[in-house]
């Protein structure tokens, strides 16, 4: 009886979803409601990759099966809450799908400017998207201690995402 | 970013409407209408679809960096949601697979570890497996690699295989933590780096710089007293310090001090990441060291000196894949197996006032190995004499050019591409030898090789500058 290829499956599926962990979760990031909500969703669509785990063909790629199952968690958890209508159309989810698999490889290399961008930030800033997107605080409850609204704080992330994006942009075009 | 720049996929939209549309998805404030606006925009236009596609992910990789940094080696990971953060981890989910997986494993944790607690490694997440290398007599023995557990070496080489596909070599004495399967810390001692596609963006930190991988091969070594030393012998990586960031390809070398500087890594020898895998004779190395009058500091290209390595399938410079190899069946000239040789430049074929500075410690016979197309040069007639004696170039393809159709093959007169002619010093001896530059004619020609025979008789003659 050979006792190594359960294990070796088991082995496999960390390797792999350790591999393409980030990019399952941007893409739940993208076709959900919001990114506070990503965080809930993700959650289950690891939870559900692990269990259809068995079900995995080893001649499928990894990533767009996972993208696959995901895409489907996301879907299932909007429509059971009713909030369907909050996330984008099936033609476009279709198609976030599709490139999400193709970016892969520019897409780890924004992952490895984007850190580098980050530590340009001024530093008060470099604390606000810590303290926003770490999750241990709402933005409402940031907004209210900082002394502004809630909607001025978005702005204010909006504003830095995009001085992010436009660094990133220019790392990968340099290289 | 300037229009005249090269827009990227996935680059910031001009259109600030519909950056608005975008962020306001991102952040769940749009509505339903606002929500059906950019769907049908994600599916007519390309360039919006690459943008969202980035911006999520850059969002995503904000809520993944930002994430409370856990102290590493304390040890338990905790598998129950923390009270502060109002989510679970993208550790704690990793290292909730990874328990999954060893719970139905079995014990293996336990047996393979060699650690104190089997309650404390139950629940940290397996990341790879490491085993010594051998000689090949006895089987390797493996053990697994726990997630932020500090692995000392005392002597030896090990090979480790991350479940990102990452494989490493650790030299002793030395020590190491696996933070996790793309990211890894170098206490000190000596190590290689061997990044498959698909897990680019690997990094290594040491006590002075950081490492991120752009898809590559390459060393790090850190001085248990300070300093790294970083080379790349494929692809790319960049080097962060704390005042310098510096981007090197194949063929760049940099040391980082502890105070962040970096400087020229000239030289890297088979042992300066690794565990050198030749024996080599008592009587010592023929070459020593090497210098050159040309590179700036800016370039950070290194020599690699080989010692009694010159042989069939031997890389031929630090900047390309090319190999040496015997121009037919019979293989490289016996005169030249197991000599010292050093890998140049190939890009320095056009630099035609470089002077390369050999030092010699034993007395040997010098032979420069020159590309039989180019006419040879002044300092080579005057100094050398054309032996018979042939070797061939089996060229691969250029680095970074994977559309190059050119591929190295392995054996002697296998996809031979060019020959080289044996050029011998006319006297031997000890001491320093210089080489010069190349008549120009063109992209089409390639650098010469320098190789050093040790004699057997002993001779402190010194040579004479050329």
């Amino acid at each position: 009886m050979d006792h190594q290829e359960p294990q070796l499956a088991q082995e496999d599926f960390v390797a792999l979803f350790t591999a393409n962990q980030r990019r399952i979760f941007g893409f739940v990031v993208s076709i959900s409601p919001s990114w506070a909500d990503a965080d809930e969703i993700f959650q289950r669509v690891c939870l559900v990759l692990w269990k259809k785990w068995p079900s995995y063909e080893h001649e499928d790629k990894f990533l767009a099966w996972a993208l696959q199952i995901a895409r489907f968690e996301v879907v299932k958890f909007m429509s059971q809450r009713s909030r369907r209508k909050e996330i984008y159309s099936d033609e476009a989810l279709d198609s976030i799908q599709t490139r999400t698999c193709e970016m892969s490889a520019d897409l780890n290399e924004r992952m490895v400017a984007l850190e580098r961008c980050v530590k340009k930030l001024p530093e008060e800033q470099q604390d606000l998207v810590r303290r926003c997107y770490s999750g241990t605080q709402k933005i409402k409850e940031i907004a209210e201690a900082i002394g502004i609204n809630a909607q001025n704080l978005y702005l204010k992330l909006q504003r830095i995402r995009k001085v992010l994006h436009q660094c990133v942009d220019k790392s990968l075009a340099e290289m | 970013m300037s229009q005249s720049e090269r827009k990227v996929p996935g680059h910031l939209l001009d259109d600030p409407e519909v950056r608005a549309l975008c962020d306001a998805c991102c952040d769940g404030l749009a509505t339903p209408q606002q929500r059906a606006e950019m769907s049908d925009l994600i599916s007519s236009s390309p360039e919006v679809l690459d943008y969202v596609v980035a911006h999520s992910f850059m969002i995503s990789q904000l809520v993944a960096i930002s994430e409370a940094p856990e102290e590493v080696g304390a040890g338990v990971v905790s598998l129950e949601s923390s009270r502060v953060s109002r989510r679970l981890s993208m550790r704690r989910v990793l290292a909730i697979a990874a328990s999954i997986a060893v719970a139905v494993a079995g014990v293996e944790l336990w047996r393979g570890g060699g650690f104190d607690s089997p309650s404390l490694q139950a629940n940290l997440a397996v990341v790879g497996r490491m085993h010594r290398v051998t000689d090949g007599s006895s089987p390797p023995e493996f053990v697994n690699v726990n997630e932020r557990t500090r692995v000392d070496i005392d002597e030896g080489e090990y090979e480790v295989s991350l479940s990102s596909g990452v494989k490493l070599t650790v030299a002793g004495p030395g020590n190491f933590v696996v933070d996790n399967p793309m990211y890894c810390r170098l206490g000190f001692g000596r190590m290689t780096a061997n990044v498959p596609k698909g897990a680019e963006g690997f990094r290594v930190h040491t006590g002075d710089a950081e490492i991120v991988d752009h898809g590559t091969r390459f060393g790090v070594a850190v001085d248990p007293n300070g300093g790294t030393d970083v080379a790349v012998f494929e692809g790319k990586v960049e080097v962060l310090s704390r005042d310098e960031q510096r981007k090197l390809s194949i063929g760049r070398a940099v040391s980082v001090t502890s105070n962040g500087a970096m400087s020229r890594m000239l030289v890297v020898k088979p042992d300066s990441f690794e565990v050198s895998k030749r024996v080599l004779s008592s009587d010592g190395p023929a070459i020593t060291s090497v210098r050159d009058n040309i590179r700036s500091s800016d370039e950070m290209g290194y020599y690699r000196i080989v010692n009694e390595g010159f042989g069939e399938d031997q890389p031929a410079y630090v900047d390309r894949v090319h190999q040496w190899n015997g121009l037919g069946r019979d293989g490289l000239p016996k005169e030249l197996l197991g000599a010292d040789y050093i890998l140049p430049f190939n890009d320095d074929k056009t630099v035609r006032e470089i002077e390369i500075t050999v030092t010699l410690a034993r007395a040997s016979d010098v032979y420069v190995l020159l590309d039989a197309r180019v006419n040879p040069p002044a300092w080579l007639v005057d100094g050398f004499v054309e032996t018979e004696l042939s070797v061939g170039m089996d060229e691969g393809e250029r680095p970074g050019h994977p559309e190059d159709p050119r591929r190295t093959s392995v054996g002697a007169g296998n996809s031979i591409d060019y020959r080289f002619s044996v050029w011998k010093r006319k006297l031997a001896g000890i001491g320093t030898v210089t080489f010069g530059g190349l008549p120009q004619i063109g992209e089409f020609m390639s650098m010469y090789g320098i190789v050093a025979v040790p004699l057997s008789g002993v001779s402190t003659r010194e040579i004479d500058a050329i």
